[in-house]
């Protein structure tokens, strides 16, 4: 798990998300977390693959 | 009764240089003497009663199993009364049975939740293992002596009552029972104090945690979460702050399968929005706290969840 501000992210579940999937599951935090960090801080690897 | 151990034999009088008396409880654990699968909950002789094993009885997730620490109790009394007697016409008596064993303690600086609490215990068959100021366990010794059961309570007689604060005095619940009168003095054995290295002293009961559950759908819900104790307008006071994703558990009671959360996020205090995998409609879900390996042992949360057809 990842604290990020109030909330936790398990990296384990994420980590099997595109970055599409983890935005559309987490639009009540749009204005309060910088969603795409959250992403690759979890996937760096798939910074170059993901749109 | 007094006629079942006439059998003519009369023991030996020697005793050890070193006797370990037994003191009233100043706390008690309550365990029912039956687990719902049929078996009894006891003490093997084999076991350790170190803090992971006592953590573990308090935080069992089979509450027929688990243990339930009351008190710590002050101005304890715990006496046998005189024996039940038949006299004759010559003056002597006969004994025909022991005196019933009674227990009277205050927890002091309670409120009168906490009797409804242990008002719950009434219409359980269940004993007791006594914790005494040294931190000794006493219980009753089995039959082939290789277990400690907890000391059987005649439930008919558990009577929990609420002391008011007056002006010279504090509130405090009193709590006053019998002991089973088939449960005899002699067959009490304590594991000493020195034997254990779990603090029964501090031990602690679950605390109830109430979760209302709303906006629920297939990939989440949000949850507030309180401690339902004696609060009644001041809603401030009972939340429960601080938890994260890896404080909680749920499970799919559907498709039997737990549930892996993907994010939990607190706000405001005390309430939690779960993100979790896409279930199905009509699907049952519970959300528990993760006990033993987990941050929040010592509590029991259980919410069960229905999403939405």
């Amino acid at each position: 798990m990842i604290k990020v501000g109030n909330t936790t992210f398990n990296e384990e579940v994420i980590k099997g998300m595109s970055l599409k999937q983890f935005k559309e599951s987490h639009k009540h935090l749009e204005k309060t977390h910088n969603l795409e960090e959250v992403y690759y801080q979890i996937n760096p690897k798939k910074s170059t693959k993901d749109a | 009764m007094e006629f079942c151990s006439c059998n003519g034999t009369i023991l030996n009088t020697g005793t050890p240089s070193k006797q370990r008396v037994i003191g009233t409880g100043v706390k008690l654990i309550a365990v029912q003497l039956k687990a719902d699968d049929g078996t009894f909950n006891q003490i093997d002789k084999s076991e350790v009663i170190d803090q992971a094993y006592l953590d573990a009885k308090i935080n069992h997730e089979d509450p027929s199993k688990r243990w339930y620490p009351i008190g710590s109790f002050t101005n304890e009394e715990d006496v046998r009364g005189d024996a039940i007697t038949e006299t004759f016409s010559d003056g002597s008596s006969a004994i025909t049975q022991q005196g019933v064993r009674s227990y009277t303690g205050w927890n002091i600086n309670s409120s009168p939740a906490y009797e409804k609490i242990l008002d719950s215990f009434k219409c359980t068959k269940f004993g007791i293992y006594s914790i005494d100021s040294c931190g000794g366990l006493t219980g009753s010794i089995s039959v082939d002596g290789d277990k400690l059961n907890p000391i059987r309570i005649n439930e008919y007689s558990w009577n929990p009552t609420y002391v008011k604060a007056t002006p010279t005095t504090v509130a405090k619940t009193q709590i006053m029972f019998e002991f089973d009168q088939t449960e005899k003095d002699a067959n009490l054995r304590v594991i000493n104090e020195t034997e254990i290295t779990a603090d029964l002293l501090r031990a602690e009961g679950l605390t109830a945690i109430k979760g209302v559950a709303s906006s629920i759908t297939t990939t989440g819900f949000v949850l507030a979460l309180t401690i339902d104790f004696d609060i009644f307008l001041d809603a401030s006071k009972s939340i429960v702050p601080d938890w994260e994703a890896s404080d909680f558990a749920v499970f799919n009671n559907t498709t039997n399968s737990a549930v892996a959360i993907t994010s939990v996020t607190e706000a405001p205090k005390g309430t939690y929005t779960f993100v979790i995998p896409a279930q199905s409609a009509s699907d049952e879900l519970t959300v528990t706290n993760v006990k033993t390996s987990g941050n929040k042992p010592g509590v029991f949360l259980d919410v069960d969840i229905t999403i939405p057809s």
